[in-house]
């Protein structure tokens, strides 16, 4: 996807849109020994995330933050890996500089 | 101060609070100083026995005596219990689910997820949907008729109420507040269809707001006959016992008022008397007694905890106290908050292991399980018994047997269940107790954005002095005090509380265009009126002190405060410092002024107060900082909140002396209470008696 | 009481089990558990009393939290909710927020704010504040607050703009930016918040109140910081997180193993489209639920969209059937996980609008009810009016002494909730997301060319069951301006349903009301005649009277949505405004005659609907029941029902022509 997607989406086209659970190739489930794995977004008390569950069981075998490739959340700014300018973390400079002093 | 009427000079003043339990009486000498307490049972069929019996304790008659303060939970009772009046309201047209919208509210603490939740006006109505009947007729904001008042469907609906036999009538019309016509002609015709009915109607307050406004007719015609009848009944009795003095009633707005007045006037005034005569007199106390003007106050009973704040002398108010939820009273009250902490409080735990202390309570019946009534959850009494901060052989001057292996193994079981160790739990549930109690006093202090250094906790009631010191340290207090008379305190505040009397309108106006002449007429008339009600209480229209206050707000608010107005005449140069002390009220309540915006009054207030009683106390001998030897009573194990246990000297406070001092740890005893000194404190006793624990 | 609790159960921690697994007492964590709740009360109270505009102050759309940060993300460990909602979204939009800015960029004193639905926000009005809490140099909580500002620019005021199609015609979009920076404001943002609003003075007394708001917190926080230390603070932070985390499970478990399903309809979007399905999976395992959004439709292209929250607030579901009782926290969604595929109307992706947030989010909230109602029969609840029915109403005042005078007006009637397994609905309440208040009336009038002609519960017009639901709430406002009236409703077209056997509830509808030549209006108990009625929003039969089954959607009305906006009124324009009441619970026929009897002699019920609903035949004189005939008309009615399948609305029938037949038909 690229950035100006992410700003400027379309209506999708289909009417009831769906979300693809990816398998995950070689993974099995440490509660229950099923082989169907897959990753999916999904929200959970952190906001959001990539689940790798098991789909017999929906054990979750880890929860990681999605990366540039997962789109999701729908959105995300382009800044989003940028380094904070100075006047942004100022304050931050602050407390450090006394920690160190 | 010479005295110039028959009540100043009075010399004896009995002050009598009746409490769920026990009605407390304090006789007080006015001048000589002498003061003799009485308790007996509160009898709940009629109140006015236990009051009456409190004379024989304190053998008195009826004429010995020159004025009777009283405080009674014969309104609040009624309203909690539902066991008011039959009430019927006439409201305008479209109106008659006001009450049961609630403003559309749920209760942030028990509400907000329980489907089943409902407010207490749709759960246990004050007044029956049936019983709430529209009239046309329609006044707007700008005094504009808007519909005609339509006085033949007034009369048919009142002709339908009297069917119904209601008993009181609420009248309460939108906008009345800008004019009562409307109101008053219901009124003539309610004299006219239900002469016999108990009436309450706008007038009593005909400020802006038909919510509140409504709501305080309907807690007044529901509980205002059952008052008015306590009070006749009441005055009955004492008139024939021989007392032919002044008998004045606490008010929630922190003065007394007679008890004919407040038949008259709005019985519902005296619903939280007893709590708010609490905290008056702690304010005078601190005062005159203490020279401590700034207190937080703190009783302790077996079932709650009542706190409150005394500021510069003066007890705090609120404008929005409620009675239930969204059942505001709609009268401006001392503020005196309730929580569900107490001696009574149980000690529990629930499927998770959580640890939980009240707010359900072990009541009078069956109470701690060290009382033997058959309690069997553990209380935080049998917590403080089982840690040795209180000895059996003391509890209530020893007329009461206590069971204390019955409180030892109750806790006990449930230390085993949650595996820990029983003392520990004893002073972790008592911990809790405190916390709690600490998180109510902080919320308080910041919500009037009061800066608590140089406050010091004021604790009374049987519990307060057993945790006032650790709350204290937790809210960053320094000093405790325990005054002379614990117990019966606001028998104490009833008596030297000031007649009071308010009485306020709503004038919704931009200030900026406020009339100086009309607004100066306002004030006048309102002070007209206060003051004739004083003199018709016996107070000599000279010594009556008026303050006069607007209620404002920032244009496009809804939530207005009230600021005294320091100048009197109203000129220019008043209303100028009165809007600069505006933007300072709100940048010390919020932490904001918007002298850029301008600013609407909503209400015009005035306050007459008579002249607050003068009273001696007597002293104590100088004894020396060294406690006389007749005062230790012993030494016992005690355990400190860090699980050390120390031999404790245990000392009698009716020994000891003005000025004596007693380093922690220890434990002073009286008949109602008990004070622990910890390591880290010191105790000294003041020339009335006072103890005042001083932390390090 | 709950004191022989089973030591047994692999829930019970004792309190050996909470210093292995915390390093703190019981005692100590529960100090703590209370304490934090505390600082949250405090900052509700702060904000509540210290609020500029009545929104925050009077309506309550406001949340104030404190959030732990870990490794892992951030949690939610303590909120006080003036308005529910915030319970769960500021779960999530804190994470989406300090992810973005880095926790290590933060400052003490820094203050970040946020309005972005596609950060968790709830719409662009609410702006979101976060702030560090530090103690000797470190970064220990992160406290947020949520407030509604009156307004954030755009086309419309106040920022309900049904007709947009896109967030640009809503209001201004605020990405994480610094407003406060080592407690100081930062004048930039500050100027760019004021300067594109409509109230930019309310605005900044609103932003005042949430910085003080942030201040107060944190000095709560610094008190039981320097009373336990961090150490403890921390351990008993995850302890409060794990206790809500193992009362939910233990609840889960409690739940038949399977897969649950359940589906709402909204009306439309606001421009004459079709309906709008929601569809919610819920896929039980042990002590894991999935609940997932596939099968929802599409993100239509008016503003009837959300952008993220459903995400969290669909839980609220799961919280009011499975625990209601204990205090929300981040815990309690850690045995969730939602999937919501973006594009769909739960999960809107830019640049489109979320005007009408309020009518997903009510519908989000009986879809959830729904689906955890059928996970436990035992703790149903039935479906509530599912409709904000959100009123605004703005103009330029003529009154004398007031002329030219910008105002603005939200009024929101309430209405009824379902009833559930032993108790009748509430009536005169927002949906469970919510939690808003009315205006005082009386200074509505002054404030605003605007007369309140009624307020009351709809006659008949509650789902009835063995426990009925609340009653619709009927609304008759009267403009004595010009003026211009926008409206979310929703509940239009379709029927609110009962659960286990209970009636369904009435759709909403609305009409103008003819004034008699006196300015009087013949009206009680929410009834006017329909001589004095024009139908303009809703379904109508044949003559003109609201018909919730057979009657037609938009026959004969103004409008062919329940979603307006800028209506404009005349003075002495009459509206009558009745949201849909809920879904009864349990068959009406097993309903106690006793309080049907109560219903009907407090004028809620008449005795004809007596009869028709709940086959209870009352006296119209005397009012006393007649227990011989309830007992053969209720033999006959649930015989007619188990052929027609259920009961029927609840309403008042027939609707009266005329203010000679009020009476006749006991209205």
């Amino acid at each position: 996807m690229t950035w100006v997607e992410r700003y400027i989406q379309p209506q999708p086209a289909e009417q009831r849109p769906t979300i693809e659970r990816v398998p995950v190739e070689g993974a099995e489930c440490p509660q229950c020994g099923g082989k169907d794995v897959r990753r999916y977004p999904v929200a959970n008390q952190h906001g959001a995330r990539m689940a790798i569950k098991c789909q017999d069981c929906l054990h979750a075998l880890a929860y990681e933050r999605p990366g540039p490739d997962d789109g999701w959340p729908a959105f995300r700014s382009v800044t989003y890996d940028w380094a904070a300018s100075p006047s942004e973390r100022s304050a931050r400079e602050d407390l450090e500089r006394r920690k160190d002093a | 101060m010479s005295p110039t009427s028959d009540e100043s000079s009075a010399q004896y003043i009995l002050g009598v609070d009746v409490g769920g339990t026990f009605t407390d009486a304090i006789l007080i000498d006015t001048q000589s100083g002498e003061l003799r307490r009485a308790k007996v049972a509160t009898t709940p069929e009629d109140q006015s026995e236990g009051v009456l019996a409190t004379f024989g304790e304190l053998g008195i008659a009826g004429g010995d005596l020159d004025v009777f303060c009283h405080g009674t939970t014969v309104g609040l009772n009624a309203l909690l219990q539902r066991r008011g009046a039959s009430v019927g309201l006439i409201c305008t047209e479209g109106t008659r689910d006001l009450l049961d919208t609630g403003r559309l509210t749920r209760n942030p603490r028990d509400g907000l997820y329980d489907a089943a939740w409902k407010r207490p006006q749709q759960d246990r109505p004050l007044v029956h949907r049936r019983h709430i009947r529209e009239v046309p007729g329609r006044i707007l904001y700008d005094g504009t008729v808007h519909v005609e008042l339509d006085e033949d469907a007034v009369r048919r609906e009142l002709e339908f109420l009297r069917e119904e036999g209601v008993d009181a009538i609420g009248v309460c019309l939108m906008n009345s507040y800008v004019d009562l016509d409307h109101e008053r002609r219901v009124l003539a015709l309610v004299e006219e269809i239900l002469p016999e009915a108990y009436v309450q109607s706008s007038s009593f307050r005909p400020v802006v707001g038909e919510y509140t406004r409504t709501a305080g007719v309907v807690i007044d015609a529901y509980t205002g006959g059952v008052v008015s009848r306590y009070m006749n009944r009441l005055e009955d009795q004492l008139r024939s016992a021989g007392f032919d003095g002044p008998a004045v009633i606490m008010q929630v707005n922190g003065g007394v008022r007679t008890l004919r007045r407040t038949v008259e006037s709005f019985p519902a005034y005296t619903l939280e008397s007893g709590p708010v005569a609490g905290m008056l007199g702690a304010e005078h106390y601190g005062t005159n007694f203490l020279d401590a003007r700034n207190l937080v106050c703190i009783d302790i009973g077996g079932t709650s905890t009542d706190l409150g704040l005394v500021v510069d002398g003066s007890a705090q108010g609120v404008d929005d106290w409620e009675v239930e939820w969204a059942l505001p009273l709609g009268v401006p009250a001392i503020d005196v908050r309730s929580i569900g902490a107490g001696g009574g409080s149980l000690i529990q735990t629930d499927e998770m292991g959580t640890l939980r202390v009240g707010p359900e309570s072990a009541g009078a019946v069956p109470g701690p399980v060290s009382y033997g009534r058959g309690g069997e959850v553990p209380t935080v009494t049998d917590a403080h018994i089982a840690l040795g901060a209180m000895r059996p052989e003391r509890f209530l001057g020893g007329r009461m047997d206590l069971d204390v292996e019955a409180a030892a193994a109750a806790i006990g079981r449930l230390a085993e269940q949650l595996e820990m160790d029983p003392r520990q739990l004893a002073i972790e549930a008592v911990h809790l107790m405190n916390a709690n109690i600490e998180a109510e006093v902080s919320r308080m202090v910041f919500e009037r954005g009061v800066d608590i250094q140089g406050f010091a906790l004021f604790a009374f009631g049987g519990a307060g002095a057993l945790h006032a010191v650790e709350v204290a340290r937790m809210a960053g207090i320094e000093e405790v005090i325990v005054p002379q008379v614990a117990g019966g305190f606001s028998a104490m505040g009833m008596v030297t509380a000031p007649p009071k009397v308010e009485a306020a309108l709503s004038s919704v106006t931009d200030f900026a265009a406020l009339d100086l002449a009309e607004t100066t007429k306002l004030f006048d008339d309102l002070q007209q009126s206060v003051e004739d009600d004083l003199v018709a209480q016996g107070v000599e229209r000279e010594e009556i002190e008026i303050e006069r206050s607007f209620y404002g707000m920032y244009n496009g608010q809804s939530f207005s405060n009230e600021l005294a107005l320091g100048d009197w005449p109203l000129d220019a140069g008043a209303l100028e410092r009165w809007k600069s002390s505006f933007d300072e009220l709100y940048d010390r309540l919020y932490g904001y002024s918007a002298p850029e915006i301008g600013v609407t009054i909503t209400t015009l207030r005035v306050v007459g107060t008579g002249r607050q009683r003068e009273l001696t106390l007597p002293t104590l001998e100088d004894g020396g900082r060294e406690p006389p030897v007749a005062a230790l009573a012993g030494t016992h194990p005690l355990y400190l909140r860090d699980g050390r246990s120390v031999e404790a000297p245990f000392y009698l406070r009716s020994e000891l002396l003005s000025g004596n001092r007693i380093a922690g740890p220890a434990v002073i005893e009286d008949e109602v209470t008990t004070m622990v000194v910890p390591a880290d404190a010191e105790a000294a006793v003041d020339s009335y008696g006072n103890v005042r624990i001083t932390l390090k | 009481m709950s004191q022989q609790a089973p030591s047994s159960s692999s829930d019970f921690m004792t309190s050996k089990d909470v210093r292995d697994a915390y390093g703190v007492d019981l005692a100590t964590a529960e100090a703590l558990r209370g304490g934090f709740m505390e600082v949250t009360r405090h900052m509700h109270r702060t904000l509540q009393r210290s609020a500029f505009s009545n929104v925050v102050r009077e309506l309550l759309d406001f949340g104030v939290c404190v959030h732990l940060p870990s490794e892992d993300g951030i949690e939610l460990v303590a909120v006080t909710e003036g308005c529910t909602h915030f319970a769960f979204t500021e779960a999530h939009m804190t994470n989406f927020v300090i992810d973005e800015w880095g926790l290590d960029n933060l400052g003490p004193g820094d203050t970040l704010i946020c309005n972005d639905p596609w950060r968790g926000a709830i719409h662009m009005p609410d702006v979101n504040l976060f702030r560090p809490v530090f103690w000797e140099g470190e970064l220990i909580f992160v406290l947020s607050d949520a407030a509604h500002l009156l307004d954030i620019g755009g086309p419309v005021p106040g920022g309900f703009n049904n007709a947009a199609r896109d967030f640009f015609s809503e209001g201004l979009r605020i990405p994480p930016m610094l407003i406060m920076s080592g407690d100081k404001p930062v004048r930039s943002t500050m100027n760019l918040i004021l300067e594109n609003s409509r109230t930019p003075m309310q605005n900044l007394g609103d932003l005042r109140a949430l910085f003080g708001t942030m201040k107060v917190g944190e000095a709560r926080l610094h008190r039981l910081l320097e009373r336990y230390g961090p150490k403890a603070v921390k351990a008993a932070s995850r302890y409060t997180l794990d206790l809500a985390d193992r009362r939910m499970r233990n609840a889960v478990a409690a739940v038949p193993d399977g897969v649950y399903e359940a589906e709402e309809w909204i009306d439309d979007d606001g421009l004459g489209t079709e309906p709008v399905r929601v569809n919610l999976r819920g896929t039980v395992k042990g002590r894991h639920i999935e609940l997932d959004f596939t099968g929802t439709d599409r993100q239509p292209l008016g503003a009837l969209t959300t952008c993220w929250e459903e995400a969290s607030r669909v839980l609220i579901g799961a919280k009011m059937i499975l625990d209601p009782d204990h205090p929300m926290n981040a815990g309690a969604m850690r045995a969730f996980d939602v999937v919501s595929p973006p594009g769909t109307v739960v999960m809107g992706v830019p640049p489109t609008s979320n005007s009408q947030h309020a009518e997903v989010a009510t519908a989000i909230a009986s879809l959830s009810l729904q689906l955890f109602s059928k996970m436990v029969p035992e703790r149903a609840v039935g479906e509530d009016g599912g409709t904000s029915n959100s009123n605004i109403f703005g103009g330029i005042d003529q009154r004398p002494g007031r002329e030219g005078m910008p105002f603005g007006f939200v009024v929101i009637g309430g209405l009824g909730w379902g009833g559930n397994a032993g108790a009748d609905g509430i009536s005169f309440c927002t949906t469970p997301l919510f939690g808003v208040s009315s205006p005082t009336f009386e200074l509505m009038e002054r404030d605003a060319p605007m007369i309140l002609r009624g307020l009351n519960a709809q006659i008949d017009a509650a789902g009835a069951g063995e426990f009925r639901s609340g009653f619709q709430t009927a609304l008759a406002l009267e403009a004595s301006g010009p003026m211009s009236w926008s409206a979310v409703f929703d509940s239009g077209r379709f029927t609110r349903s009962g659960t286990a056997g209970g009636g369904g509830g009435m759709t909403s509808f609305g009409y103008r009301v003819r004034k008699d030549e006196g300015g009087g209006i013949p009206m009680s108990n929410g009834v006017v005649p329909l001589d004095h009625l024009t139908p303009l929003i809703g379904r109508f039969s044949e003559d003109g009277g609201p018909d919730p089954v057979d009657g037609e959607w938009g026959r004969g009305t103004e409008h062919m949505t329940a979603k307006v906006t800028n209506i404009p009124l005349d003075p002495g324009d009459v509206l009558l405004l009745v949201p849909a009441s809920g879904g009864g619970y349990g068959n009406p026929l097993a309903r106690d005659p006793e309080l049907v009897r109560r219903d009907v002699w407090n004028e809620l019920v008449s005795v004809a609907g007596a009869a028709a609903n709940y086959g209870v035949v009352v006296d119209p004189e005397t009012l006393e029941l007649d227990e011989g005939a309830t007992k053969s008309r209720r033999a006959k009615l649930r015989e007619a029902w188990q052929r027609d399948g259920a009961p029927p609305i609840s309403m008042l029938r027939p609707w009266p022509r005329t203010a000679e037949q009020m009476k006749e038909v006991g209205a």
